[in-house]
């Protein structure tokens, strides 16, 4: 439901002009500024060490706790395929709600909360197959700033091949030295 | 938002409530059905509650347009009326055709509610078609069951009433159709029961007891107490000889004053829906006191951290404040579990249903009887019992008991007996399945271990083991884990289950005589006491039940054969994992000194290295939500004393999956 509710936002945001807006937060990971929809963010939190989980793709930190529930956190730099940053010290977690489940997003740093009119949204085409670009739902331009609006289905689900690989990587016997 | 095909908008909210009510109605309306079924000459009794029921759905239906729903429930009340005036008696073809109404309208409110409207052409045709048949054989001699009616004036003293702890219950006197001299009984049992209460109102009213047109003669009671098992007894037995068939009791359960339906005559039997929980209120103002508490104990801290702002502090404060936040919470604790309990009859009243289904396609007939279904059991836990008991029913009407001739021949009763039962033991509730069928067949069970190859030609098997063959994996062939409900499924899944539950399963069986599974399953899940290890620097827990004993070895203990590690401790081998190198967590060991946590696997023993032993700590598992997919090897996670958390392994998979490999 909530994914056809999205495409419907936009979509609606598109037809009616510049009546509606959509308000984002934006944040940054690696050079490129990304946009949430605010409606989606439970609450923006300092990033703190997770608890790793086995077999889980490399994308998954691990499991924090976020008011008593036990919540899995994402790293996107990891999940758009960027290296790790050296210093987390900076990085936040901005915690959504996506189909009734809390999960974190962890970005190197949050920058603003933004109306951008709906006219000024376009969804995006197919774009390359850059794993930057892939989880991309629209993207906003403000000035000369140019937001990328996420989609977090895509981020979350994970794509067959990743989860062959993930196959392989659990059926294959861990090396031993 | 909804993009739902129907141009509708029906408020979500009203919806759920809609489902969730329409659905307790349904399936209440179904064990009525199935009561009728095997015995059409309690119709009279029940008929009052299923015409409310059909009414009720009729109304909800209305409200909220399902328009054909309405329809269908207009024509089941139409028929439920006519019986009750005793123009028309239900037959097996009716309560037939009102069985499978219920299935194909709880079907439609599972998947399509909203989205497709209800096929009810066909169900009206067929009702209006029992309605309009003749039943002659009920019409001459079939007396109508008088209404027992209640003003609201009534109403509001069994309210009172029950709400001061006291009893109401409603007698039932049965007469047969050749009763003769009714009013005479009536009357003399009136007197009777008018010396062990206060008579509220009767059915027929005292006015028209001399009518004698009357199958029933009920009375509603108040007493002080509850009846003591004698005195009912007394009432069971009153020498009553004019044609009376049978008297029964049933005592009111209490409602709350505020409920729209007023007093609800069902049986009292709240049936269970998916989504509610029913409470009772003095558990939530348990809760509420608790709180309270708190609150006043917020009230001195806050006292408290002022006088030390101004430099007076007093230990022997702090420490009482730090007592009796420690005794507030726990029955707060203990209070919030006690939320989540509800009866075992909320799990077992589905299995009527199940049973008669599948012994109607054996072509057998099976009685089912309840045991302890006041017993209280963690809500969670008997959602994830349905699938184990399914299983284990179906087992039992198929396999378990022979068919009719045969019992015939063995001079049993002819209808097979299967007892769903439950008490609690300590912290634990025990559900049984008994059947009184054949038993399990030792020697067929030894064939077809052999056939699958758990079991050598030379055996020296005692005939337990051999009965706990069933549960191997790997014996039943058909062995699908995500069938459980189906048919012909494996033992070992239902066994697994229930060791996820941290609970286990065990076999009675006596030859010709029946078996009987116990299922044995915590009070509630939320709280186990676990054991704590440390792996790759991060904590996790092992459910205590299954820990057999933590022991420290030498590397040059530990053998290799194969990838498998190994160490052999007289007289048994036990598989070892490295918990490091399978998470790909690695930690440095001490050659000298490899801790390492043996648990039960259900298939023998198998050893965890790990890289420290913490010890034993009371956890409350917290689910991990699933954004990620499925983790298997983890089955939860616990927040520590320390904040951290501690992941919860799910061993029994992992030990699987070795005890495979291997």
């Amino acid at each position: 439901m909530a994914k056809t509710d999205n495409t419907m936002d936009i979509l609606n945001l598109q037809l009616t002009g510049s009546e509606a807006e959509e308000q984002l937060i934006i944040f940054s990971v690696g050079n490129e500024e990304y946009g949430l929809n605010v409606l989606r963010v439970q609450e923006i939190i300092r990033h703190v060490a997770p608890t790793k989980i086995p077999h889980v793709p490399d994308f998954v930190e691990g499991v924090i706790n976020f008011r008593g529930d036990v919540i899995p956190t994402i790293c996107l730099r990891k999940r758009f395929g960027l290296p790790a940053r050296p210093d987390n010290e900076f990085s936040v977690i901005i915690v959504i709600e996506m189909n009734g489940k809390i999960i974190g997003l962890t970005v190197d740093q949050v920058s603003d909360i933004l109306n951008i009119p709906g006219d000024r949204i376009q969804v995006t085409p197919e774009l390359s197959a850059r794993p930057e670009t892939q989880y991309l739902k629209a993207m906003g331009k403000l000035g000369d700033r140019l937001i990328m609006i996420l989609d977090l289905d895509k981020i979350m689900s994970i794509s067959s091949q990743e989860q062959l690989e993930q196959i392989i990587a659990e059926t294959n016997p861990p090396v031993t030295e | 938002m909804t993009d739902r095909k129907d141009s509708n908008l029906i408020d979500s909210d009203l919806l759920a409530t809609f489902i969730a009510e329409t659905s307790e109605q349904i399936e209440r309306l179904v064990l009525i059905l199935l009561q009728i079924e095997d015995n059409t000459a309690r119709q009279s009794e029940f008929i009052d509650e299923m015409f409310r029921l059909a009414h009720n759905i009729k109304g909800s239906s209305g409200l909220i347009g399902l328009t054909e729903v309405t329809e269908v429930m207009h024509e089941i009340e139409n028929l439920f009326s006519a019986v009750r005036n005793g123009q028309y008696a239900l037959d097996n073809e009716a309560v037939d055709l009102l069985i499978s109404f219920t299935d194909d309208f709880s079907d439609y409110m599972s998947k399509n509610i909203m989205a497709t409207s209800f096929a009810g052409e066909k169900w009206l045709e067929k009702i209006r078609a029992i309605a309009n048949k003749e039943s002659p054989k009920h019409e001459t001699n079939q007396l109508p069951v008088p209404t027992l009616i209640l003003s609201e004036e009534d109403k509001s003293k069994v309210n009172s009433w029950q709400e001061e702890g006291k009893s109401v219950y409603e007698i039932n006197v049965h007469f047969s159709p050749e009763a003769k001299m009714r009013s005479v009984s009536a009357v003399i049992f009136l007197r009777f029961v008018r010396t062990l209460g206060n008579v509220l109102t009767t059915a027929p009213t005292e006015d028209l007891i001399p009518e004698e047109n009357y199958a029933s003669f009920r009375v509603v009671l108040f007493t002080e107490e509850d009846l003591t098992p004698e005195v009912e007894e007394s009432i069971l037995n009153y020498p009553l000889n004019n044609g009376v068939e049978e008297i029964n009791i049933r005592k009111w359960q209490y409602y709350r004053k505020d409920d729209q339906k007023g007093i609800d005559l069902s049986a009292g039997d709240s049936l269970a829906t998916s989504q509610t929980i029913r409470v009772k209120a003095e558990r939530i103002d348990t809760v509420i006191n608790q709180l309270g508490k708190l609150l006043t104990i917020k009230t001195s801290l806050s006292h408290l951290y002022q006088n030390g702002y101004q430099g007076k502090p007093t230990w022997e404060q702090f420490s009482k404040i730090v007592q009796e936040l420690d005794q507030t919470v726990s029955t707060l604790q203990i209070g919030a579990m006690d939320l989540r309990m509800v009866p075992v009859r909320q799990l077992f009243s589905r299995f009527p249903k199940i049973v008669r289904d599948i012994t109607k396609q054996l072509g057998k007939k099976v009685e089912l009887h309840f045991v302890g279904e006041d017993t209280e059991i963690d809500k969670h836990i008997a959602e994830e019992l349905i699938d184990a008991l399914t299983h284990l029913l179906r087992n039992a009407a198929d396999h378990g008991l022979e068919d009719m001739e045969t019992r015939k021949k063995l001079g049993k009763d002819p209808t097979g007996h299967i007892t769903l039962g439950a008490r609690q033991e300590g912290s634990h509730i025990v559900i049984s399945v008994t059947d009184d069928g054949r038993g399990l067949n030792l020697e067929k069970i030894k064939e077809k271990a052999l056939a699958s190859g758990l079991i050598d030609e030379d055996n020296n098997l005692s005939d337990e083991e051999v009965i706990r063959l069933i549960f191997a994996p790997g014996f039943s062939t058909t062995a699908q884990v995500s069938e459980i409900s189906g048919r012909g499924v494996g033992m070992d899944v239902v066994k697994t289950n229930l060791k996820k539950l941290q609970g286990d399963i065990d076999v009675q069986t006596e030859p010709g005589r029946g078996t009987t599974f116990l299922l044995r399953v915590p009070l509630t899940l939320a709280i186990i006491q676990s054991f704590m290890v440390k792996v790759g620097g991060q904590i996790f827990g092992i459910p205590v039940t299954d820990v057999v004993q933590s022991i420290v070895i030498k590397e040059k203990e530990i053998h290799t054969v194969g990838d498998q590690l190994i160490y052999y401790r007289y007289p048994e081998t036990i598989p070892l994992v490295d918990l490091g190198k399978h998470f790909r967590f690695p930690f440095a060991q001490d050659k000298n000194r490899i801790p390492v946590v043996i648990i039960n696997s259900g298939r023998g023993h198998v050893g965890f290295i790990v890289e420290d032993l913490i010890g034993l700590e009371d956890i409350m598992i917290k689910p991990i939500n699933k954004a990620m997919g499925e983790l298997h090897q983890i089955a939860g996670a616990a927040l520590l004393g320390s904040g951290q958390i501690g992941l919860i392994l799910n061993h029994q998979l992992i030990a699987q999956q070795i005890l495979n490999i291997e």
